[in-house]
């Protein structure tokens, strides 16, 4: 397999597992945000009416397999990606990602804390952390979403 | 188990969640000193494959150097160790830490990083 393809490939990977997590964390944040009191009716109701406690596992394994897989690409990134970017003057897309890799590590690091507050869905004095803190992690995995996507219309791998 | 335990107690943490807040918020504290610092566990030269520990600049001929690798690896380790400490807590103690720090210090974190990354934004 030629060696651009297998970093699109991955790059790829990244960006689907990124989309699952933008997905199942933006349902979790709205619910938890705005939540419903009466039987859903149209479809942003229904959008807000998940239980949401129930994603917090999968949001924490889409989290990780997608750093993971961000932290393998970024080695070819920095070498191939970064450079020519520089080359051209593309310091505030080049100070973008910096601020994405920050943003992604913030969130990594509390997931602990987010999973636990979520295992214990009773505990009424974890109510507002857990709100805010699902909101501010939805917050983060929008940013370093578009940060990346803008980043790869402006240098992608292969390209 | 923590669920039960955690119910019943009320807004006691148990253990895990002493370990996971305290984790969490060393962690962004930890890194943010790390950035300004400049204080990598070890250096990363992708286009060598090389590691070295603690921070190098990048060698003439070898490419860039990457520090963000060796900023987490700390942050991970003494947010760990500070995370274990946190589990001998006295349940009055781990009481006093406010929950909302953990989505308020990311927020007052963020606009440091901003400033750390001010070359970018000014050339």
């Amino acid at each position: 397999m030629d060696i651009s393809t297998f970093w699109t490939i991955l790059l790829i990977i990244h960006g689907l597992g990124a989309l699952a997590l933008i997905g199942a964390l933006t349902h979790q944040a709205v619910a938890v945000a705005l939540p419903v009191r009466a039987p859903a009716g149209n479809f942003i109701t229904r959008y807000r009416a998940v239980q949401s406690a129930g994603y917090a596992t999968t949001v924490c394994v889409l989290w990780v397999f997608t750093f993971i897989m961000g932290a393998w690409i970024y080695t070819e990134y920095r070498t191939y990606i970064r450079i020519p970017l520089e080359e051209l003057r593309y310091w505030k897309t080049v100070g973008f990602f910096e601020l994405k890799e920050h943003a992604v590590s913030f969130g990594l690091a509390l997931l602990p804390i987010y999973w636990y507050l979520w295992k214990n869905p009773r505990v009424t004095e974890f109510d507002s952390a857990r709100k805010w803190l699902t909101v501010v992690l939805a917050v983060i995995c929008w940013f370093v979403f578009l940060v990346g996507h803008v980043l790869n219309n402006a240098r992608g791998f292969g390209t | 188990m923590t669920t039960t335990a955690s119910a019943t107690a009320g807004a006691n943490l148990s253990r895990l969640g002493k370990f996971a807040l305290v984790f969490g918020l060393t962690f962004i504290v930890a890194y943010v000193i790390c950035d300004f610092m400049g204080w990598p566990l070890f250096t990363y030269h992708p286009s060598t494959g090389r590691l070295a520990w603690g921070y190098e600049r990048a060698r003439t001929g070898e490419g860039p150097a990457m520090y963000w690798y060796g900023w987490v690896a700390l942050c991970f380790i003494l947010s760990s160790i500070t995370g274990l400490l946190a589990t001998m807590l006295p349940d009055t103690v781990a009481k006093r830490i406010p929950l909302a720090l953990t989505w308020i210090l990311p927020l007052l974190a963020f606009p440091l990083l901003v400033y750390s990354l001010m070359p970018f934004w000014t050339k």
